[in-house]
């Protein structure tokens, strides 16, 4: 009789018992990789911002073709100088790409047109979206143009996409427009009340 | 030893992860534009591969069975972007060349696949040789893959010119609709040659029923 009257009182709590331990041993899990990440997320970051800040340099003195570029960084705008003074511009620019953002850096000379154009970090697919990076043509269409630029697909005359990338293309000259839009307000609020 | 070239056969011939199981189209249509992408994103594919099942296997039983899909993901994302935060901190110059397969791996379902199918019922060692053979017949297919689109679409292998410069190129190949032709000419291919091997196979083991059915006869009456 007594093993009868305990027995409902048993079951319940052996149904939800084990619930619970697979609930608690998925959080664990959960709980212990996220701490894992977290960490590696902290001990890594300054190296990788250090790495990021040394591809942005090389991809200055790439496009100025100086060993060692001067030049001061605000907030993405550098202004490039050597011995005789300002050579140049360059302004860091980021689009939303197909498979995340899409960040480069254009070099102006000092009158405003692109003298080149180096991506800097991305996440498009390899062998299609990122042929905008691996294909040199691909950018050295954007040295010597000026203004604002449009894809022959999309009805301009200035550049070609890449073939299966047309949005990783798109990405491209949206980032190097916005950049030329940087810099245009920049020179008219540095040149000041005088040019305007 | 002969469990280990058994399972490295399984791996890469007769259940190759994706032209036998057909796991994994994502990443093999969209990196075998050029060999060099194939062989990237296969290498990067097979380290994972074995770290992973490792994991999963070191924790089998500590997994609940009813949640046990849930943990892997979570084991297998955490496992990889840790790596990639590593790379990206130490191997930038590996991050840049094979940082974007990253992404593509962690939502490649071989990894998942052989987590439930083989990790998580066996022990370490034995998981991790499955990594490896799983992840080479990855990388095999690939390779194979990307050279035929390559060299038909670009006319170079390797980045070496194979084909005369006068060869019209045939970018059909490096398109996504390429990639499918190839792929499935590939899988066609490959399975006549496993069905040739199995036929002939088949053919020995019926002879040699018959032989020694043949010789006891010959042996019978001498006796």
């Amino acid at each position: 009789m007594t093993a009868t009257t305990n027995a409902p009182q048993k079951k319940p709590q052996a149904a939800w018992i084990p619930a619970l331990m697979i609930g608690l041993r998925l959080l664990l899990i959960c709980a212990v990789v996220a701490g894992i990440i977290s960490f590696v997320y902290a001990v890594t970051k300054p190296k990788a911002e250090a790495n990021l800040r040394e591809t942005k340099r090389i991809a200055i003195s790439d496009i100025f073709g100086m060993e060692n570029p001067d030049f001061d960084e605000d907030n993405g705008f550098y202004t490039v100088r050597d011995a005789s003074g300002t050579v140049g511009y360059c302004v860091e620019s980021t689009a939303a790409g197909f498979g995340g953002d899409l960040t480069l850096m254009v070099g102006y000379s000092a009158d405003g047109t692109i003298r080149g154009v180096r991506i800097v970090s991305h996440s498009e697919t390899p062998g299609l979206g990122a042929r905008v990076k691996d294909d040199p043509a691909h950018l050295g269409q954007y040295t010597g143009k000026s203004g604002t630029l449009k894809l022959n697909k999309d009805g301009g005359t200035d550049v070609d996409a890449i073939s299966g990338a047309t949005i990783s293309s798109r990405a491209v000259n949206q980032a190097v427009n916005q950049a030329t839009d940087v810099l245009t307000k920049r020179l008219a609020a540095t040149s000041g009340g005088d040019a305007q | 030893m002969n469990k280990f070239l058994k399972q490295m056969k399984e791996g890469i011939l007769d259940q190759n992860p994706t032209l036998v199981q057909l796991l994994g189209m994502c990443p093999t249509l969209a990196t075998t534009t050029s060999v060099e992408n194939a062989f990237g994103m296969g290498m990067a594919a097979t380290v994972v591969l074995i770290f992973s099942n490792i994991f999963i296997s070191l924790l089998r039983k500590f997994i609940p069975k009813q949640v046990r899909i849930a943990a892997y993901i979570v084991i297998i994302s955490g496992f990889v972007t840790a790596v990639e935060l590593l790379m990206q901190a130490y191997f930038y110059s590996l991050y840049q060349s094979l940082g974007l397969f990253i992404p593509l791996i962690v939502v490649n379902c071989i990894i998942l696949a052989r987590a439930e199918a083989f990790a998580s019922k066996n022990p370490v060692l034995p998981s991790a040789v499955d990594g490896l053979a799983m992840g080479l017949g990855f990388t095999f297919a690939l390779v194979i893959l990307g050279s035929v689109r390559e060299i038909l679409g670009n006319g170079t292998w390797l980045g070496l010119r194979v084909l005369p410069e006068s060869y019209p190129n045939m970018v059909i190949f490096l398109l996504p609709a390429g990639a499918f032709l190839t792929l499935g000419c590939v899988i066609a291919a490959v399975q006549k040659i496993r069905n040739t091997v199995e036929d002939r196979a088949r053919l020995k083991e019926a002879m040699a029923k018959k032989a020694p059915a043949e010789t006891k006869a010959k042996e019978d009456p001498a006796q």
